[in-house]
C-alpha cells in the first residue's frame, strides 16, 4: 500500500498491526520496517496478552488493530488457538498467521478459520510487507462497504 | 517331574475312593488340596487359584465348578467312570484330559505334569507378552520425544533464519558486489532449510504425522476450552 492509498483511506489515522510474536529478534525487526512504512505498531510476546488485548478491542474497550499478525507458535496461546477464539468476534480484523513450523496442516487450520493467509519463516521483508499492505488494504475496503 | 516348586494341585472328589493316585502326586512334591464338596471347590478356586484342577466328574456341580476354573484359565483334567460319557459330553471342550478308571497313579502324574508345563509355558508367554508391550510403549514415547525435540530443533532454526532475511535489504541497490553477497546469503538460508527439510526426512520426522495429527489441533482445542 503506497502512501497516497494510505491517505485516502477511511480511517484518517496511521493503520495499525497488531503484531504477536514471541522471538524478540524478529519481533523487533518487523515492527522496526513496519514503523517506517507508515504503520502504528502494537506487539505483544505471547498469546494469553494477545488473546486479552485483542478480546478488549473487540469489546470496544480499546481501538481495534486494521491488521493482526500471529505467529503460531507462542507461549500461552498458539497463534492458531487466538485465531479460533477470534471466529467469535462480532468485527476481526484481517489476520495473517507467520510460522516457522513446516506443517501443510497449518495453511488449512489457518484458512478454515478465517485467516488472509499463512507467512513460512523463514521469509524476506518484501512478502511480509506485501501481505500486511494486502490485509490493510482489504480492512479498509470492508470498512468503505460498511460505511 | 519338572514343575515350580510352589505348584499346587486342586482335586475336587466327593468320594475320596484314590487316596493311593494323589499320593503319588504328593510324592512328585505337587501341593495337594482336596475339596470333598462342590461349595469347598468354589470357595478354594476363588480364594487361592491352582495351577492344575482334577475333578471327578461325579461330583456335583461339576460344570460350575469347570466354568471357574477354565474362566481362569485353569487346565481341568476329568476323572470319570466308564458311564460318565454323557457328563464328559457336557463340558469335553474344557478338558485338558480325561482319565477313565481304573485310573493309573502314572497316568495322573504325567497328565498333571504336562498340564502344570502348559501353565508354565503360559505364564511365560504372558510374561513375554508384558514385557515387549513395556518395549513397545518405552519406544513410542522415546519416537515422541525424539519427534518434538527435533520439530523444536527445525522451528528454532527456521525462526533464526527468518531474522537474517528479514534483515537482508532489497535487491536492486545498484552495487553489484552487494548484490552478489545477499544473493549468496539467500541461497544459504536457502540450503539450510534443504539440509533440515532433508534430515527430518531421514529422521522420519514430520512435524505432524499424517496418522497423528496433534499439536496444531491441540492447540486449538486448548484456546477454544477457554
Amino acid at each position: 500500500m503506497c502512501e497516497e492509498q494510505r491517505s485516502s483511506a477511511v480511517v484518517q489515522r496511521p493503520p495499525t498491526v497488531f503484531l504477536a510474536d514471541d522471538d524478540d529478534l524478529f519481533r523487533g525487526l518487523l515492527k522496526e520496517e513496519l514503523v517506517a512504512h507508515g504503520y502504528a505498531v502494537e506487539d505483544v510476546s505471547d498469546g494469553a496478552q494477545a488473546l486479552e488485548l485483542l478480546s478488549m478491542s473487540a469489546d470496544g474497550l480499546s481501538a481495534a488493530p486494521d491488521v493482526v499478525v500471529l505467529d503460531v507458535r507462542m507461549p500461552g496461546y498458539s497463534g492458531l488457538g487466538v485465531l479460533n477464539v477470534m471466529r467469535r468476534f462480532a468485527k476481526r480484523p484481517p489476520t495473517l498467521l507467520l510460522t516457522a513450523v513446516s506443517d501443510p496442516s497449518i495453511d488449512v487450520l489457518a484458512r478454515t478459520m478465517g485467516a488472509l493467509g499463512v507467512l513460512h519463516k523463514p521469509v524476506d521483508l518484501v512478502a511480509v510487507l506485501s501481505a500486511i499492505d494486502h490485509a490493510a488494504l482489504l480492512g479498509t475496503t470492508r470498512a468503505i462497504e460498511r460505511a | 517331574m519338572t514343575h515350580r516348586p510352589s505348584a499346587r494341585v486342586l482335586i475336587v472328589d466327593p468320594s475320596g475312593a484314590r487316596p493311593r493316585v494323589f499320593g503319588a502326586l504328593r510324592d512328585e512334591g505337587v501341593a495337594v488340596e482336596v475339596a470333598r464338596h462342590p461349595g469347598d471347590a468354589l470357595e478354594l478356586i476363588t480364594r487361592s487359584p491352582p495351577d492344575v484342577a482334577l475333578i471327578d466328574l461325579a461330583t456335583a456341580d461339576t460344570r460350575e465348578i469347570v466354568d471357574a476354573l477354565r474362566s481362569r484359565d485353569i487346565d481341568v483334567i476329568a476323572l470319570a467312570a466308564p458311564g460318565d460319557s454323557a457328563v464328559i459330553a457336557q463340558v469335553r471342550g474344557q478338558l485338558a484330559a480325561v482319565l477313565v478308571d481304573p485310573v493309573a497313579a502314572d497316568a495322573v502324574v504325567v497328565a498333571v505334569q504336562r498340564s502344570l508345563e502348559l501353565a508354565a509355558l503360559r505364564r511365560d508367554a504372558a510374561a513375554l507378552r508384558t514385557e515387549v508391550e513395556g518395549l513397545q510403549m518405552a519406544e513410542r514415547r522415546w519416537r515422541d520425544v525424539h519427534r518434538e525435540a527435533l520439530s523444536t530443533l527445525a522451528h528454532d532454526v527456521r525462526a533464526s533464519l527468518a531474522v537474517v532475511t528479514m534483515a537482508l535489504p532489497a535487491s536492486g541497490c545498484g552495487d553489484s558486489a552487494l548484490e552478489r553477497k545477499l544473493a549468496l546469503t539467500r541461497r544459504a538460508v536457502e540450503r539450510a532449510c534443504e539440509v533440515l527439510g532433508r534430515a527430518l526426512e531421514r529422521a522420519e520426522v514430520r512435524s505432524v504425522d499424517p496418522a497423528d495429527p496433534p499439536s496444531v489441533a491441540g492447540q486449538v482445542t486448548t484456546a477454544a476450552g477457554r
